[in-house]
């Protein structure tokens, strides 16, 4: 009620403010001749009543002052009048203005964008209740585990060759329990890769997760519709059950109740969906979110590598991931210390050898509230040299602007004067001009979202390099708006502060003395030590940062291009099959797959087609350890080779070279003897001056038998244009290794006469017609793949040289303006220089001396920072080292040649002064 | 501008918010009532009576409206609002509990 009525009065002060001084007016005026008509009454004539009235009053200015103060919306009313005087002073430059919102826009645009990356990735929590007190179960161990006998899931390599992952075997998870000590609730996951779905007569692939029966409970999913997987469905032999995603539901199902209880194939297993998780939940890992959650147990009626062994029992093989609670009251680093514990107990029990007993991995726990962090690992540092970048950028155009305004204040000298005399108060005066540079950095901000917008969608672009399913969502939302906000206010702040400070640093008396053009040659020229000096050349040195980065990685790029990959990538186009997804077992995939490759071979515009299960250069990799006759392997370390099954025809299509023996053929079929090509480094490191050709070698643990060497190729990069070419043996796709059989399907490699791609409907058709089941998947050329691998390294680049220019020409500007400004301000010192004999070409070089010394100030500084700060991207770093002498040089050089070039036509101008015309103004 | 002290500020609220209680007064009225009242003794500054007339007005204790009145034309006349009229009962709670302590405070001493 009372509240009503104070809003209600302040909005009539606020509002109708012309109606309330009214009233106001004639309230006092009221009074005054009340008093008056009693002094009349008392005898005194109508003139000497009203002024004695007036007397009584007292001062009723003073009065209404105060009435007005008592409103409570003073300071809104100033505020207002400081944004309407603020728009109305920046729209009197609107070059200035322009200039202004535009560095801005970029900067905060800039790190906006970068901010909302940062966010989805490394701040974000999982929609869940309680993120904070989830866990995740990781390992670490000083060297590969040999315990560990097969390995699945991400593995990390830190350096000095610690690996890092978080899967474990399944019955260490059972032997912790779903609750113990330290844990209120512990589940497991694993994750399923695609998996080839199919809806009545819908077939398509979706990614899928493996989760133990107490996966939902734990971490506090409910269901959107019916209900999710429980621990009755996660036994051997239970009911195959299925939960699709709310995404997953909306596009394969149309969102339709009925839904539930209707019947999927997953990889051919009839599966029955009992619910849809709720649209916010994407499971625990940022970076994919699965379309399907199927029981863990269920893995034995998919995967093909589980149904061969008994994963659930098996005490050497890793593969399920697990995440916790931890109990009320409990540190992380005191579970950590009760679950490592019983991890060591659990290693040391399966470890036999020495050799395993060699690198243990030791548990170690980790937050889990944004879940499992892959993405993070992947992308937080280049995030953050991102982030640092465009912190630089802001940071230039902030200086940039605190330059303009100062130029301004001091132009704006008298007039700040005059105010100061008529009792303006200093912090009211910083105020008005603080008011005018925060609107200033939010108009910035408002352009900057929009800047934004277009920055996220080039980054996912960037980032999410041709892979298919990227689902890290980011989009501009609630708190993306308030950091933009928050850096907008923070900028004017930052920019406007010290000019307005220095603005109202001003003796009155003589600023008001002053004429104009006095005004304007306050100090002595040719003294950079000025607030607008330091700004300019700490804007030099930031520019330079971004500069050198640009080189670094321009040259990076170079370098990686100029990298001799050994086989011929041009025209190849590139796509994937699965068949044992589809049903078929080893033998009959290998004939289809033969099949196939001949049927590609024939297709017209077809030089040459084949079949392997590595994309060379594109980061697929498996290495396998070989026992070679002759050549005891050192006890703690085996020999080792990386792999790649071909099929005929792979040297042809890939072009390369054969440099002694035969390549692999169709001759090379199941039943004949097992042969392999290898490659120079192979040859030279495992038979060291030695004629390879009818050598032997073994693949160690495997029962298969030695396999005869027919042929050596010429190197190639193996998975990585950066690595060194390790040893490789090319092995018949159709002689496989047990428990190795291309569990992820094939690649065909097709070289093309013409467009690589043109075949891709053909192909299709051709899969199509031989079984309509298997999809034909991640159909591209071979270019492109490479190109993807590098895709960090370019869009460093690319990114890069955009903030050095834009870095470059903000600098530019800013001391283009700040030099303008400084020979306008010495026109009459000029002229008379130029009246006494003066020449043009001395007047070009007294301005660009200052020039000169401020950006080699500029580019000692950045250069000494530069020096320090390199190191951080060694990492991204190929073929060069960070302090590369020429880049470091080459950035030096370009920024004072920018400098004196911005400098050089404000020095022209003051060459071309005519001292008749300087002297007159005088 | 020196704010009036904390006692003569709470006194001069006081004395307005019992003056309109009973009926509702201008400001002209308001000042000649208190003035009259207290048979001459005090006497409201027009400088102090305005001001707090509004600051009272927007703290919601009082309300104002252009009335026709004795004066022979329109003037801003204020009346106790339902909470001023709450704020009125404290305000004289305290007074008491003042003006008794200084009496107890005279007489002892």
């Amino acid at each position: 009620m009372r509240l009503g009525r104070i809003l209600a009065h302040r909005w009539q002060s606020l509002f109708r403010r012309s109606r309330a001084e009214a009233e106001l007016q004639r309230e006092i005026a009221l009074h005054i001749e009340q008093l008056a008509k009693e002094y009349r009454a008392a005898g005194m004539s109508e003139s000497e009543a009203l002024s004695a009235a007036r007397r009584d009053f007292g001062p009723a200015g003073v009065t209404k002052e105060q009435c007005r103060d008592m409103r409570g919306t003073r300071w809104i009313e100033e505020c207002a009048r400081d944004l309407a005087f603020g728009f109305r002073a920046l729209k009197k430059s609107p070059g200035f203005t322009l200039t202004a919102l535009l560095s801005l826009a970029l900067g905060i645009g800039a790190n906006t964008a970068i901010y909302s990356f940062m966010d989805a990735i490394m701040l974000r929590a999982l929609p869940v209740p309680d993120p904070q007190n989830l866990v995740v179960l990781n390992w670490r161990a000083k060297g590969w585990p040999k315990v560990a006998h097969s390995q699945y899931g991400d593995l990390y390599k830190e350096p000095g060759g610690v690996r890092v992952s978080g899967t474990f075997p399944y019955p260490f998870f059972e032997s912790l329990g779903e609750h113990n000590d330290v844990l209120s609730a512990l589940f497991a996951f694993a994750g399923a890769d695609r998996l080839n779905l199919v809806v009545g007569s819908q077939a398509l692939l979706g990614e899928g997760e493996y989760v133990s029966g107490n996966y939902f409970s734990s971490i506090g999913a409910p269901p959107a519709v019916g209900r999710l997987i429980g621990s009755a469905d996660d036994r051997a032999g239970a009911n195959a059950v299925a939960v699709i995603s709310y995404r997953f539901w909306q596009h394969g199902f149309n969102g339709a109740s009925s839904a539930v209880g209707q019947t999927i194939l997953v990889n051919r297993t009839p599966f029955t969906v009992v619910g849809v998780t709720a649209p916010e939940f994407y499971g625990v890992n940022p970076r994919s979110s699965p379309d399907i959650y199927l029981a863990l147990h269920s893995l034995a009626y998919i995967d093909r590598r589980a149904q061969q062994r008994d994963w659930f029992h098996e005490r050497d093989n890793y593969w399920v991931e697990m995440m916790g609670r931890l109990r009320p009251g409990v540190t992380l680093r005191q579970a950590e210390a009760a679950l490592a514990g019983r991890f060591h107990l659990f290693v040391a029990d399966t470890a036999t050898t020495d050799k395993e007993h060699a690198y243990l991995p030791k548990l170690w726990l980790q937050e889990g509230g944004s879940g499992i962090d892959s993405l993070r690992r992947q992308y937080s540092k280049p995030l953050r040299i991102l982030a640092a970048m465009t912190g630089l950028i802001l940071a230039i155009a902030c200086c940039n602007i605190a330059n303009l305004l100062l130029s301004r204040a001091t132009a704006r000298r008298r007039e700040i004067a005059v105010r100061l005399s008529l009792g303006a108060g200093r912090w009211r005066i910083v105020r008005q001009l603080l008011t005018e540079s925060i609107l200033l950095a939010l108009a910035g901000g408002l352009l900057g979202l929009v800047a934004a917008a277009f920055g996220i969608h080039f980054l996912t672009w960037l980032l999410v390099n041709g892979r298919e399913n990227f689902t890290l969502c980011t989009g501009i939302d609630a708190r993306i708006l308030l950091f933009t906000a928050l850096v907008s206010v923070l900028t004017g702040i930052l920019f406007g502060l010290a000019p307005a400070i220095q603005a109202t640093k001003v003796n009155v008396a003589p600023a008001l003395r002053e004429s104009r053009i006095a005004a304007l040659r306050v100090r002595r020229f040719g003294l950079p030590l000025g607030l607008n000096h330091a700004l300019v050349a700490g804007q030099i040195a930031l520019s330079l940062l971004l500069v050198i980065a640009a080189g670094l990685f321009v040259r990076t790029l170079v370098k990686l291009h100029s990298v001799s990959i050994g086989f011929n990538a041009e025209k190849l186009m590139v796509f994937n099959l699965n068949a044992t997804q589809a049903g078929y077992d080893q033998r009959r995939a290998a004939a289809f797959y033969e099949t196939l490759r001949q049927r590609f071979a024939n297709l017209p515009g077809v030089r040459a087609a084949t079949v392997t299960d590595t994309l060379l250069v594109t980061g697929s990799s498996s290495s396998i350890s070989i026992l070679v006759p002759g050549r005891p392997a050192a006890p703690d370390q085996s020999l080792a080779t990386r792999v790649a099954f071909v099929g005929p025809g792979f040297f042809e299509t890939m072009q390369i070279p054969i440099l002694r023996g035969r390549p692999v053929g169709v001759q090379d079929t199941a039943d004949a003897p097992h042969v392999a090509v290898v490659n120079e480094v192979f040859a030279k490191e495992l038979f060291p001056g030695r004629n390879v050709i009818g050598q032997h070698f073994a693949f160690e643990d495997k029962e298969r038998e030695d396999a005869q060497i027919v042929g050596v190729a010429r190197n190639t990069r193996y998975s990585s244009l950066k690595d060194d070419i390790p040893p490789v043996a090319y092995v018949p796709l159709s002689q496989p290794l047990q428990g190795l059989w291309m569990i992820g399907g094939v690649y065909y490699e097709i070289r093309t006469l013409g467009d690589p791609l043109a075949l891709a409907k053909t192909v299709r058709q051709v899969v199509h017609q031989a079984n309509p089941r298997i999809p034909v998947t991640d159909l591209r050329t071979h270019v492109s793949y490479i190109e993807s691998t590098i895709a960090p390294e370019r869009a460093f680049a690319k990114l890069c040289t955009c903030f050095g220019l834009l870095a470059l020409l903000i600098a530019c500007v800013g001391l283009y303006g700040m030099m303008a400004y400084t020979v306008a301000r010495r026109t009459n010192e000029i002229g008379i220089r130029i009246a006494l004999g003066a020449q043009g070409g001395r007047v070009i070089w007294m301005v660009q001396r200052e020039v000169l010394a401020l950006s080699l100030a500029g580019v000692a500084i950045g250069l000494s920072v530069a020096w320090e700060m390199a190191h951080f991207v060694a990492s991204f770093l190929f073929g060069i080292r960070p302090d590369d002498l020429m880049v470091f040089a080459l950035s030096a050089v370009i920024l004072v040649l920018c400098a004196l070039g911005a400098g050089y036509a404000p020095a022209w101008r003051a060459s071309r002064i005519d001292p008749m015309e300087a002297l007159r103004n005088e | 501008m020196p704010k009036p002290s904390d006692l003569l500020q709470g006194t001069l609220d006081l004395l307005i918010l019992k003056t309109i209680a009973r009926e509702p007064l201008h400001g002209w009225g308001i000042a000649k009532r208190i003035q009259l009242l207290s048979g001459d003794v005090l006497s409201v500054g027009q400088g102090s009576l305005y001001p707090a007339l509004h600051r009272l007005e927007q703290q919601g204790w009082i309300s104002a409206e252009w009335k026709d009145s004795d004066l022979g034309r329109p003037a801003k006349v204020y009346s106790l609002t339902r909470d001023g009229r709450k704020q009125l009962e404290r305000e004289l709670k305290s007074w008491d509990r003042l003006s008794s302590a200084v009496q107890l405070l005279i007489q002892n001493a």
